[in-house]
């Protein structure tokens, strides 16, 4: 018993024009019945290396891709939305099924190194006119053909470690949702014809941890906006918006206004540092003024993050509730 | 037969009291070269919320972007039992002049002694994040804690309650399925013992006792003999003043009786 020779050579593999019809045909099935999503890489800041944690790790480069939601007749997946201890919690599971080859064609675009300029969003787009868009070249691939832009593309070829990656995220622009990449499935359907043209990833709605989010994606950025509750990002900094070492003045200036250091009567000027603009005012013991707008826990409009927190709440109420007006000897907490 | 209507908040208060405990925990991130990445204020809330104002506070357009956000600390009352062990004598009372009427005397029994349990849950995405916020709060408890709390202000009362921590208990969710959520959740449960107060009663204040000697059992129906007679002094003094006592006594031989109907010798 041998397998079929009009689809196998060998009877080791299928042919490459049966896998290929395979390929392109699941891949323009995703690109008819999908929707285009932002695939978000996470980049790795400060492993871990002793509980095996990245507290820091964040996200700031993306590419759009087209990928299918699998088995969505009733919604989302998982326990959807839940009442928990720590109020609510969207369980949302989803499944995307994206084309290996499209995503592989993104992982081979060459990429700005990190650090070179934190405003790129990490790949290289050709600028109009610089080349023939109208042309097709071995090297030269459009990724998003509804945009028609075109990457540069290393020539070597894809393996299966460029693959979608656990911990990676998407956004999905119509659910308006993040979600994480909890497990890359890339076996099945089962090698129907010795190859897998998919990979399937099963994600569940994204669990924020006030990870920096600087996409480029506006949508996705003002998760980290309305979301984080970084306190460095509410310090008070100075306004000059050149490099300079820059007078303190007073707003309501006597004579003129300036700061005079105590000792010597000299000007009192910003930190000595040509090349900063805008930086953070630093005290003496290291610690930065914090802006009054970092309120927690209010429930009111102005306070950050989480609307149900209740820090602040608990605050004022305990003035009149808890007593300091005796030395206790088995605590000082409080006020 | 026990339905006089009062409502002193205490429990609430203690909830409030509670919550301010760890109202202020803050977490620092550092990169590998120990340099201060991000610092964060941990919000807290209590946890057993109506589901329609948690639903409307927190995805009330359905817009929510993400799951949930972590790390946050969440708290809840577990249960409530006696505490025979800091049983007070039953009739003893608190009294307290009444508030803008100095002529009123407010009176209150004994507080019964109950124990409150609190189970406080810390949720963080990594356990570096969790065990910052666990080592900021267990050394304040050998194993208590205590405040001081005005549960009874309306008295003038203040109690010390010592929040007594029972046990730590601990879960990460980490093997199993790839797909599965990954959960680290530290439970604390805390045992607060506190006091519940019975109603306050207001009575006019004595300024006058009276005590009539007799030299014949009352089967005999006799008349008083002497009378003993105890007044403040000075007599206009309130009970919120410091006074005196004036003692008289009195002698008869008219062979009337006191009526305390009408408050007259008869």
């Amino acid at each position: 018993m041998a397998v079929n020779s009009a689809f196998h050579t060998n009877n080791l593999s299928s042919i490459a024009t049966e896998r290929s019809l395979y390929q392109n045909l699941i891949k323009e099935a995703i690109q008819i019945y999908g929707h285009d999503v932002y695939y978000i890489d996470r980049t790795s800041v400060a492993e871990d290396n002793i509980l095996g944690t990245d507290v820091l790790s964040k996200f700031e480069t993306q590419v759009p891709i087209e990928m299918y939601v699998e088995d969505a007749e009733s919604g989302f997946g998982g326990d959807k939305e839940l009442m928990t201890q720590f109020g609510l919690d969207n369980r949302n599971e989803i499944t995307f099924v994206v084309s290996k080859e499209r995503f592989q064609e993104l992982t081979k675009q060459f990429q700005i190194e990190s650090g070179t300029d934190a405003t790129s969003s990490g790949s290289i787009l050709l600028e109009d006119a610089s080349v023939s868009q109208t042309g097709n070249s071995s090297i030269l691939v459009t990724t998003t053909p509804f945009e028609n832009n075109f990457y540069l593309l290393s020539e070597t070829a894809a393996t299966d470690a460029d693959r979608p990656l656990e911990g990676d995220v998407i956004y999905h622009p119509v659910l308006d949702k993040m979600f994480e990449v909890g497990f890359v499935d890339h076996d099945a359907p089962f090698y129907q014809l010795d190859n897998n043209p998919v990979y399937k990833l099963r994600c569940r709605q994204y669990e924020y941890s006030s990870e920096i989010i600087n996409t480029g994606i506006a949508a996705v950025d003002a998760i980290e906006d309305d979301l984080s509750f970084d306190a460095l990002l509410y310090q008070i900094t100075l306004e000059q918006n050149s490099a300079v070492n820059e007078n303190f003045r007073l707003e309501r200036f006597i004579d003129d206004g300036l700061l005079l250091d105590e000792t010597d009567s000299d000007n009192i000027i910003g930190e000595d540092d040509s090349t900063s603009v805008g930086v953070s005012l630093l005290l003496e013991t290291g610690s930065y003024l914090i802006s009054e707008e970092y309120v927690v826990g209010t429930q009111s409009t102005n306070t950050i993050g989480d609307k149900t927190a209740q820090n602040e709440i608990f605050q004022s109420q305990a003035k009149t509730i808890l007593d300091f007006s005796e030395k206790n000897p088995f605590g000082d907490a409080g006020a | 037969m026990l339905g006089q209507s009062f409502y002193h908040e205490t429990m609430r208060k203690v909830v409030v009291s509670f919550g301010t405990l760890f109202n202020n925990i803050s977490i620092v991130r550092k990169d590998n070269e120990g340099n201060t990445i991000q610092s964060m204020k941990v919000p807290l809330a209590y946890g057993p919320r109506q589901k329609f104002l948690v639903r409307l506070q927190q995805d009330p357009s359905l817009a929510s972007k993400v799951a949930i956000t972590l790390p946050r600390i969440g708290f809840e009352i577990t249960g409530m039992s006696y505490d025979s062990t800091r049983k007070l004598n039953r009739v003893q009372k608190f009294k307290k002049v009444k508030t803008g009427d100095s002529n009123k005397l407010e009176m209150q029994y004994m507080p019964v002694p109950y124990n409150l349990g609190f189970t406080l849950y810390i949720m963080a995405k990594q356990s570096d994040d969790a065990l910052q916020i666990v080592e900021q709060i267990l050394p304040y408890f050998q194993p208590d804690y205590t405040l001081t709390i005005n549960d009874m202000a309306e008295m003038g009362i203040k109690k010390d309650v010592p929040i007594v921590l029972n046990s730590i208990s601990y879960e990460d969710s980490y093997s199993g399925d790839f797909a599965d959520r990954q959960a680290v959740i530290y439970n604390l449960d805390f045992t607060c013992k506190f006091y519940l107060y019975g109603p306050v009663t207001s009575q006019s204040v004595i300024k006058t006792v009276q005590a009539d000697s007799y030299t014949d059992l009352p089967i005999n129906t006799p008349a008083r003999e002497q009378r003993f007679t105890v007044t403040p002094s000075p007599a206009g003094a309130e009970a919120d003043d410091d006074f005196g006592f004036n003692e008289t006594s009195s002698f008869f031989q008219d062979s009337k009786t006191f009526d305390p109907k009408t408050g007259q010798d008869k």
